[in-house]
């Protein structure tokens, strides 16, 4: 089945960036996420003060942090995909591999978040507010994990595939759902620790 | 069998998928004041007596009747594990993941409706303690067993977004079942929350997980499957990418 050409002549062309199935996997994730954030948007309409109060909670510097992570990790991946197109390999490998440890160091902020938030007790079931925060948090962070491995293989396939216009759609979806899963945060970041909090 | 009688069959089969969603709705949702159940994490023993179970006696049947509508899910997985095949017209690893999870699910549509029934048929003859007992048990095991249906919803959009020789179903479908299979994993917050979304009856767990499934997954791939049996035998292979 995967030795199948694709469907789409788009998807040959070295000028489109990615090909149809990540876009339309994006889009419906996209959709996923948004009812998830409406669903949340209508409890915290319902009940604004647990979510003032949980809110207030958490530690805006370091969803800051992670933003900036995640922004430049963005950015070093989207210039390795330009590097690829323009065949400097060393380049190519280079932002992969700063893209990893940026998207490495989003994680570990996360990690220290949630035990920061579990050693002063407070879990997912600690108010309607938390639970949300948890869920999306972590699914974001499911997303995130993933995507690092795709990167991570990209990065162990460069040397050898670097030439090969499978390859460059290969890079170019896995570039595309890296930025899916920073413009998610993009939007959680303010949604969750930001707006309404003070 | 003769190619008549394949066809025939299969037509009567992909029917039973329309069948399953007007006789379940029928069945568990109105017989069973179901749209949307109580939220029996927020209620006692007694009001889940005095306002379900011993308030509407169309429960009792409604709940013995879905069971036997729950075996329609189970025939119509077992059509569409048919359809999923390789190009060497093989069913594979998908293809059977699929019809675990839809027998599974089925038949858990089946139990859970005898579990409900017996909480209504013996409602006024034990102790309402042991009534939402036996009901959030039932609960729990409805919906923290969501991993039988994510497992067919994923397998069966994996084979439509990785073989791309079929025609049947388009990617988006596939995409899209993905992501509502995956969707339910929030289910599993119900046991632990008396309040909001991801209660029982509540606007994720119940309205947009139970929509989304009904319209976006089994909607549209009752459709594609019944516009696929109503083709002739030479243009069903066709349409599953099948070698000549």
């Amino acid at each position: 089945m995967s030795d199948a050409p694709p469907g789409n002549p788009a998807d040959r062309d070295p000028l489109h960036p990615g090909t149809s199935g990540i876009w339309t996997f994006l889009f419906i994730d996209m959709a996923v996420f948004g009812l998830l954030f409406l669903v949340y948007l209508s409890e915290r309409n319902r009940l604004p003060e647990v979510y003032r109060l949980g809110q207030a909670q958490l530690t805006p510097l370091a969803g800051l942090a992670g933003t900036l992570l995640l922004l430049t990790s963005s950015w070093a991946v989207a210039s390795a995909i330009h590097a690829l197109r323009a065949d400097q390999r060393k380049a190519a490998t280079f932002r992969l591999t700063l893209g990893i440890v940026l998207g490495l160091g989003f994680v570990a902020n996360k990690l220290w978040e949630y035990h920061l938030k579990i050693e002063h007790g407070i879990g997912p079931l600690s108010s309607g507010f938390f639970t949300f925060y948890f869920l999306i948090t972590g699914l974001h962070l499911v997303h995130l994990t993933v995507g690092l491995g795709l990167i991570a293989k990209c990065r162990q396939r460069l040397a050898a595939e670097a030439g090969e216009l499978s390859f460059q759609k290969l890079l170019e979806n896995v570039g595309l759902f890296w930025h899916f899963v920073d413009i998610l945060w993009l939007f959680i970041f303010p949604m969750l620790y930001l707006a309404g909090a003070r | 069998m003769e190619e008549s009688s394949k066809l025939a069959v299969n037509r009567w089969l992909a029917w039973t998928g329309p069948a399953f969603v007007v006789f379940a709705t029928l069945t568990w949702g109105v017989m069973g004041h179901n749209i949307p159940p109580p939220n029996m994490m927020a209620m006692t023993g007694e009001q889940l007596v005095s306002e379900y179970y011993g308030k509407y006696p169309s429960i009792a049947p409604g709940m013995v009747a879905s069971a036997s509508v729950g075996y329609f899910y189970a025939t119509w997985s077992a059509l569409l594990a048919s359809l999923l095949r390789d190009e060497n017209g093989h069913l594979s690893a998908l293809s059977l993941i699929e019809l675990a999870g839809g027998l599974l699910t089925g038949w858990l549509f089946a139990l859970c409706g005898m579990m409900w029934a017996t909480c209504a048929v013996l409602v006024h003859q034990v102790d309402p303690g042991i009534i939402k007992a036996l009901h959030t048990m039932t609960w729990f095991i409805f919906d923290c067993t969501y991993g039988m249906t994510t497992i067919q919803m994923v397998a069966l959009g994996l084979y439509t977004v990785l073989n791309k020789k079929q025609t049947m179903f388009p990617a988006w479908a596939g995409w899209t079942t993905i992501a509502i299979g995956l969707g339910f994993i929030p289910l599993v917050i119900m046991p632990f929350v008396t309040d909001g979304p991801f209660t029982v009856p509540g606007l994720w767990n119940f309205w947009i997980v139970f929509g989304a499934w009904l319209l976006l997954f089994f909607g549209v791939y009752n459709y594609y499957v019944l516009k696929h049996v109503y083709l002739s035998a030479e243009d069903q292979k066709k349409a599953a990418g099948l070698k000549a």
